[in-house]
C-alpha cells in the first residue's frame, strides 16, 4: 500500500471525511475481514469485528501516531483485539465450540477469496505447516512466544526461529520485484 | 547498548509490541530502541510489512453491508453532532452563562451593598451618640472648669460648717463668690438620719429662711447652690421630708454667717 494512499486516508479520517471511510474500506476492507473472520471462525461474528473496529478507528484516528507504525498494523491491532473479545466473551463460549467443528469446513467458499491475494494463500498454503501452525498461534490465537513455545511444546528458540523462516518465505513469494522476477522468467521460458 | 539490543531481537518483545501485547514499560522500553537503534528499527519495520503481507494471504470479500452499516452509523452521529450544536448554539449557552453570571454578581453586590448601608447607618447612628457624648461631657468640663475657676477666684468665700451635737458627722465646706453671682457646697460627711429625715441647706435673707436644696449623702462631690443675693446666714436643718417652706428653729443643725461684701 502506497505510503500515499495511506497519508491520503489518515487525512481525510482526522477530517471526519466519510470519504476516507470509504477508501479505508476499499484498501483494506478485505484484508481486515479476513483478519476478524481467522480469529472468530465466524462470519457473522467476523462481520461485527469487523463493523466495531472500523468504528473504533473513526473515532480513535486522533490516538493514531504514524512515527510509532503503519496505519495497517495500528487497525490490525484494533481488529485482532475486538476479534479476541469477541470470542473470549462468556456468552459466546457455547457457540464457539459449535462453530470450530464447521470452520474446518471453511464455509465461506472460494469465490469470496479476494483473487488478487490467491498467490499469497496458494503459497502460504504451500509453505510448511510447521511454519503456519506458529504463525497462527502468534498472529491469529494472541499467544505470545512464550504460550505458543508451552502450547505446541515447541522450544522457545524454535517457536522463533520459525517465526522468522515462515515470514521470510513468506515475503519472498509476495514481494512485488520477486514476483516480477518470476513473470519476466515464466515469459522467457 | 550492542548486547541489549541483541537481548531484545532474541526476545519476542518486538513481535509483541507489534501486536500491541506489551505494558506501558516494555512500549516505552521497545520504542527507545526504535528510536536509538537502527537495527531495531529495521527490523520493526520488516515485521510491519510481513504482518501486513501475511494478513492480506487470509483477506476474504468483506460485504457490501458492513460498509454501509458504518456510513450509516458514521451519518447518525454526525447528524446527531450537529443537530445538538443547532439546538443549543453556542453563543446561546454563552448568553445564558453570562445571564447567570450577571445575575448571581447582581444579587451578591445588592447584598453587600444592603450590608454595608446598615452597617454605614449603624455607625452613623454611633458617631451621633459620640457627638452628643462629647458635647455633654465637654459642657459638664466646662460647667466644672467654670465652677472651679469660680472656686480658685481670690474673691470666693470659703465656709466651713460643721454639725452641732445633733449631727456632729456633718462636714461641709461652702463656696460663695458674690462677684460672679455663684455658690456651692462640698459635702465631706453626712450623719445617719432616719427614713422619713433628710438634710436641707437654707439661707436667711432678709430674715427670711429661704430653701436652697437637700444635702446628698456626702461624696465628696461640689454641688452647685442657688444664689441668693443679701443672704446673711447658711443654715443646714434636719427636718421631715418634703417640707421646704419653713426652717424650725429646733431643726437647725448648723448655721454659719457669711461676710458682707
Amino acid at each position: 500500500m502506497s505510503q500515499l494512499l495511506e497519508k491520503n486516508i489518515i487525512d481525510l479520517l482526522s477530517k471526519q471525511d466519510e470519504k476516507g471511510m470509504a477508501l479505508l474500506y476499499d484498501h483494506y476492507g478485505d484484508t481486515l475481514f479476513g483478519v476478524a473472520y481467522k480469529i472468530t471462525k465466524d462470519e457473522d461474528l467476523a462481520k461485527d469485528v469487523l463493523q466495531i473496529s472500523l468504528m473504533k478507528i473513526w473515532k480513535k484516528i486522533d490516538t493514531y501516531d504514524s512515527k510509532k507504525s503503519k496505519l495497517f498494523t495500528w487497525m490490525f491491532r484494533i481488529t485482532r483485539n475486538t476479534a479476541i473479545d469477541k470470542i473470549r466473551s462468556a456468552n459466546l463460549k457455547s457457540d464457539q465450540e459449535i462453530q470450530i467443528e464447521v470452520s474446518n469446513v471453511y464455509n465461506l467458499g472460494v469465490e469470496s477469496v479476494v483473487p488478487e491475494h490467491l498467490d499469497v494463500r496458494k503459497h502460504l498454503g504451500s509453505l510448511d505447516e510447521k511454519y503456519q501452525v506458529v504463525m497462527e498461534a502468534l498472529f491469529f490465537e494472541g499467544m505470545t512466544q512464550q504460550e505458543a513455545s508451552e502450547a505446541l511444546d515447541i522450544p522457545l528458540g524454535t517457536i522463533k526461529s520459525r517465526l522468522k523462516i515462515g515470514l521470510r518465505e513468506l515475503r519472498k513469494i509476495y514481494d512485488p520485484a520477486t514476483l516480477s522476477i518470476l513473470l519476466i522468467l515464466t515469459i522467457l521460458i | 547498548m550492542k548486547n541489549e539490543v541483541k537481548i531484545l531481537l532474541e526476545s519476542d518483545l518486538l513481535e509483541r509490541y507489534l501486536l500491541g501485547d506489551v505494558s506501558y514499560e516494555e512500549e516505552v522500553r521497545v520504542e527507545h530502541f526504535i528510536d536509538t537503534s537502527e537495527e531495531v528499527k529495521v527490523a520493526y519495520n520488516t515485521l510491519e510489512e510481513d504482518l501486513e503481507i501475511y494478513s492480506k494471504a487470509f483477506a476474504i470479500k468483506a460485504p457490501e453491508t458492513v460498509i454501509e452499516n458504518v456510513l450509516e452509523s458514521i451519518k447518525t452521529e454526525t447528524h446527531l453532532a450537529e443537530s445538538n450544536k443547532r439546538s443549543i448554539p453556542w453563543y446561546f449557552i454563552a448568553a445564558c452563562v453570562t445571564t447567570l453570571l450577571f445575575g448571581a454578581t447582581t444579587i451578591t453586590l445588592w447584598n453587600q451593598n444592603q450590608l454595608l448601608s446598615t452597617t454605614n447607618n449603624s455607625v452613623a447612628g454611633q458617631i451621633e451618640n459620640l457627638k452628643s457624648d462629647i458635647i455633654n461631657t465637654n459642657a459638664r468640663l466646662e460647667n466644672i472648669k467654670s465652677k472651679y475657676a469660680v472656686l480658685s477666684a481670690p474673691e470666693t468665700q470659703k465656709y466651713l460648717i460643721n454639725g452641732n451635737e445633733r449631727a456632729k458627722n456633718l462636714r461641709t465646706v461652702a463656696y460663695v463668690n458674690p462677684k460672679e453671682r455663684l455658690s456651692a457646697i462640698n459635702v465631706l460627711s453626712v450623719p445617719e438620719l432616719p427614713k422619713d429625715k433628710e438634710l436641707k441647706m437654707w439661707a436667711e435673707v432678709n430674715g427670711e429662711m429661704v430653701c436652697l436644696g437637700v444635702i446628698e449623702k456626702a461624696d465628696q462631690k461640689l454641688m452647685a447652690l442657688p444664689f441668693k443675693d443679701n443672704a446673711s446666714n447658711y443654715k443646714i436643718t434636719i427636718d421631715s421630708k418634703g417640707n421646704r417652706d419653713f426652717a424650725l428653729i429646733d431643726s437647725e443643725v448648723a448655721s454659719i454667717a457669711l461676710e458682707k461684701e
